[in-house]
């Protein structure tokens, strides 16, 4: 498809600013997202990243996942080295998971988790949220927790799509990319401190708010999720 | 992932070029702890095999993570064109041999928590993998079996040693030799991985 069109594409008027996608618009009409589904979301990145309250660090969350997604599908384009391909693919999803481990987590949402282990050799999981929640505002939820569940739902799709063609070998790296996401996701979400709250506020308001751009990514995000464990997602009344 | 002792809740605000050099500096005190095990028997080691111990307690999978990635290009550049194939094999054996051994250990009743054993585990392929990566560079003017299985055998006694000193401390005495046998059996395999 021509860059021309994809601008095209691109230019529609914009939604109300929420949500993540690509940096680069051009970039946006050749990444099989979960969410291509909704034609009717128009993202508009820059806005979003730049509402959050630590641009810098928001944009290096999502763009490690981008890169990592992006290289893969089209590492056939750059190169014919299986080596090459996984060696970057692992490094970039480590970079990822490193930067959402220790840099995201506490600057956009006030989270971190670690493991520690006993003198008896037992490991205990610590959670540990910041109570400054004011500092972080509906905008860093958003980015943080979409990128978070959105990217492995990509994954996912990529490695069905390896089983089926039978690449197994190149099967490995959404295997990697999964594991990677399935710690994240499963230590800042029990890091959410207000978990229980979203969820009942998700459930009661969240159906009436359908009409919206928000509401649709948010349902279709917690479709994906899983239904009851949207985590921390942006509680939609931070919206108003 | 790592396990490090945070008691201080201040890491919360830490500096990010403070928090990737935390972590650098565990990586690279780690493997240097795995590239020189202490004995057990003389006095003065035993207070650096406690300083071992505990520095291998403080688990973090970065580590064996660099070692795997380093032992499989390696092995799958000296493979030629076979090299996606022999990639793919090294990176899963590794963990899944790991996984399996600490699973074997556990089972034993040991008292070893599964991602320390796994990060001691694969911290000590990694004299295998600096023979690996000489080899490498040897078969460019000496391709002889001999000569490579000196230096495989080295780097296996090597490893293997480092991480029975290890896993050793957390079974019980009349166990030690089952839950030794797996490790011994993974090292030889991945030597074998690297002589074929």
């Amino acid at each position: 498809m021509s860059s021309a069109e994809s601008l095209d594409f691109v230019d529609l008027p914009k939604g109300s600013g929420a949500g993540v996608a690509p940096i680069s618009n051009t970039q946006q009409s050749s990444i099989p997202t979960a969410t291509a589904n909704g034609s009717s979301l128009i993202f508009d990145p820059s806005t979003t990243i730049r509402a959050t309250s630590h641009p810098l660090v928001a944009l290096f969350h999502v763009l490690f996942k981008v890169l990592s997604l992006l290289f893969y599908l089209f590492s056939s384009f750059i190169t014919s080295n299986f080596v090459f391909t996984f060696v970057l693919s692992v490094l970039l999803l480590s970079a990822d998971f490193w930067v959402v481990k220790n840099v995201s987590g506490r600057r956009l949402v006030g989270l971190r988790w670690w493991s520690s282990v006993l003198d008896d050799g037992s490991t205990t999981w610590v959670f540990e949220s910041s109570p400054n929640s004011a500092s972080h505002t509906a905008a860093d939820r958003n980015v943080f927790w979409t990128a978070l569940y959105l990217a492995p739902a990509c994954w996912s799709g990529l490695l069905l799509l390896d089983l089926v063609r039978l690449k197994l070998s190149y099967a490995l790296v959404p295997v990697v990319a999964l594991a990677m996401s399935a710690a994240n996701i499963t230590g800042f979400t029990r890091c959410s401190k207000d978990q229980k709250a979203r969820i009942n506020e998700f459930v009661t308001t969240g159906i009436g708010r359908v009409m919206g751009n928000e509401g649709i990514r948010n349902t279709i995000v917690g479709w994906v999720a899983g239904g009851g464990n949207t985590g921390g997602y942006a509680n939609v009344n931070d919206q108003l | 992932m790592d396990g490090a002792i945070d008691t201080t809740p201040s890491t919360l605000d830490e500096p990010i070029s403070e928090t990737i050099m935390r972590d650098l500096r565990q990586v690279s005190s780690k493997l240097r702890v795995v590239l020189i095990p202490s004995k057990k028997n003389t006095i003065s080691s035993r207070y650096d095999h406690e300083e071992v111990l505990k520095q291998l307690k403080d688990w973090d999978l970065w580590g064996p993570l660099l070692v795997c990635l380093l032992l499989s290009i390696f092995l799958s550049v000296d493979a030629g064109s076979q090299g996606a194939l022999v990639f793919s094999a090294v990176f899963l054996v590794v963990w899944s041999g790991a996984a399996i051994v600490t699973i074997n250990a556990q089972l034993l009743g040991g008292t070893i928590s599964f991602f320390q054993s796994v990060c001691v585990l694969g911290y000590c392929v990694f004299p295998l993998t600096v023979v690996a990566g000489v080899l490498l560079i040897v078969h460019t003017f000496l391709k002889s079996l001999i000569f490579d299985s000196i230096f495989v055998a080295l780097a296996f006694i090597w490893s293997t040693r480092a991480s029975v000193v290890f896993i050793g401390q957390f079974i019980s005495e009349e166990r030690k030799v089952l839950a030794v046998f797996p490790v011994f059996f993974f090292y030889v395999f991945l030597s074998w991985m690297i002589l074929i």
